[in-house]
């Protein structure tokens, strides 16, 4: 590029300058977009103006990154940073209860500052919580044992699970369902608990706590005919054997859906003074949209072709457990899903 | 991944499970390792400030206390550890006003031609290399990676409309210097 090619822009619209520059950086309003479009087309030397400084960043712009790419690969520092670091000791609650004890000691025997009061209080706080662990009043919590990418992990109830894997990840919960989570998928096992007696609440033994993303469920069967349930900010699905599909937006508006390949769902909206249910069969599905408060809850219609698919494939992949497997048919998905935007925005019937 | 889900993931790092450490900083690796780039215009030095940005943050997890925040607070640490860097090595940041702008010493005819061409992009790099650390440090970002004024605001922790008048006013200094080029072009 010559120097001789920069005019001498100034003078003639110092005043659109900052507007042409925020409009390269797509910064600006789509309003005020469309006027710097507009005064573009009409001034020659403004549209020239741009034309120079957007060739100018991109020979910058293509200089630093040839620049920054050629001595250093980013990618590695995960690697890097991974290997160096140790795993972090969680706090258990004897550990807390020493840390305790010691402070109380320490204000009680430290010389210059004896806070009797304050020792007293922290003991006192001690013992109760002893006493209360004793007394059985606090029960020990137990985990859940799930398996995931093929080993073991024990986690607490409710303690939250993401998944960041581009092409998700299959879960086994300990009563043999398998889940499958689609990328930035946020959720919790609530509880799964294979001895609960058959006269017990069927929603409290086996429960998933949906809190934003996809997920793909097989439910086994359970010989006590225990109920599954996957509960969403503003829907709660129950199940007894099935394979479905559960989708969950977060927001203020909020939209759940719910598709199911075999077997009956029965979803409920979740909201305050709001009851209403459905049931799904083979291959129906819901949705359920939440505003201001309000829970609309879809009739059954007809599973989408896309979500067809998708559990189609999540059947044939569960038995694997190969979470690459999914890979196709979510990028379908999303363009199938893109396609039939327009459907969605339909106003749902009650 | 959202606020809430990396303060999920921060949570879980804390009760031990290392493994959820790794996609924060597969997340963040890219913005760290360019940020630190944009303030040492070293890449070799921006990788190495980049790990140990992810090293430090990983030691004082425990010291994060709204988990949410966790980007600004890694943004915020390089950048700590890039003036700490810079402080070692003695890297000056000139004036604007200083007398590498008012004389121009770099501008030699890289193709003597009849329109007395010159490597315009050579003088660019020049010119951006010698600019005070605050337009640099905005354009080299905006220039790398084509971070929204927003993305630019959280990694420097400045309102967005500094970053905004900043990008301005950094390129018109650049323009600036281009019109002197011509002007002493010209009179060659």
């Amino acid at each position: 590029m010559s120097i001789n090619e920069f005019c001498c822009y100034r003078g003639c619209c110092t005043e659109w300058e900052q507007e042409i520059l925020l409009y390269m950086d797509h910064e600006i309003s789509p309003d005020s977009c469309e006027r710097v479009q507009r005064h573009l087309d009409r001034c020659d030397e403004c549209a020239r103006f741009y034309r120079i400084m957007d060739r100018e960043e991109q020979l910058l712009s293509g200089r630093l990154r040839h620049q920054v790419e050629l001595t250093t690969e980013p990618d590695i520092i995960a690697d890097l940073v991974m290997r160096d670091i140790p795993a972090f000791q969680p706090i258990t609650f004897s550990q807390r209860v020493k840390e305790q004890v010691s402070a109380a000691a320490f204000y009680l025997f430290d010389r210059d500052r004896r806070h009797y009061s304050l020792a007293a209080s922290i003991l006192i706080c001690v013992c109760g919580l002893l006493l209360a662990m004793r007394v059985g009043n606090v029960a020990e919590v137990q985990n859940i044992n799930i398996v995931r990418t093929g080993q073991v992990i024990p986690i607490a109830p409710k303690e939250p699970i993401f998944i960041y894997l581009d092409e998700g990840e299959f879960i086994q919960l300990p009563d043999d369902s398998v889940i499958y989570a689609m990328k930035d998928t946020y959720f919790s096992v609530n509880s799964c608990n294979m001895d609960a007696p058959e006269s017990s609440s069927i929603n409290e033994e086996r429960s998933l706590q949906l809190f934003s993303g996809k997920l793909c469920i097989d439910v086994s069967p359970h010989p006590a005919k225990i109920g599954f349930s996957v509960i969403c900010p503003n829907a709660k699905a129950t199940v007894f054997g099935t394979q479905f599909y559960v989708s969950t937006t977060t927001g203020p508006s909020k939209t759940t859906e719910v598709g199911v390949r075999v077997g009956s769902v029965m979803v409920e909206k979740r909201g305050k003074n709001q009851v209403g249910l459905t049931i799904l069969e083979n291959k129906e599905m819901t949705t359920i949209n939440s505003f201001n408060g309000v829970v609309n809850l879809r009739s059954p219609y007809p599973l989408r072709p896309d979500l067809r698919r998708l559990l189609d494939c999540f059947n044939e992949a569960r038995r694997d457990r190969s979470a690459r497997r999914m890979l196709p048919v979510l990028h379908l998905t999303e363009n199938l899903k893109n396609v039939s935007k327009d459907d969605s925005m339909l106003p749902l019937p009650e | 991944m959202t606020k809430n889900a990396e303060a999920t993931l921060v949570s879980q790092v804390l009760n031990g499970r290392r493994e959820c450490y790794r996609p924060l900083v597969e997340k963040y690796q890219m913005k760290i390792y360019l940020l630190a780039c944009s303030m040492l215009g070293n890449p070799s030095e921006a990788q190495d400030i980049a790990q140990e940005t992810f090293l430090v943050a990983y030691k004082s997890l425990n010291q994060l206390k709204d988990q949410t925040k966790f980007g600004s607070w890694l943004f915020g640490i390089t950048r700590n550890l890039c003036y700490s860097a810079m402080r070692r090595q003695k890297i000056k940041t000139e004036p604007i006003d200083s007398v590498a702008y008012q004389d121009i010493p770099n501008v030699v005819p890289m193709r003597p031609s009849e329109e007395n061409g010159v490597d315009i992009l050579s003088i660019l790099m020049k010119r951006l290399d010698d600019l005070p650390e605050k337009y640099r440090v905005l354009l080299r970002l905006k220039y790398l990676e084509d971070y929204s004024y927003q993305e630019i605001s959280e990694m420097l922790d400045i309102p967005v409309d500094l970053v905004r008048s900043r990008l301005f006013e950094g390129r018109r200094l650049l323009r600036e210097d281009l019109d002197n080029v011509r002007r002493i072009a010209n009179e060659h």
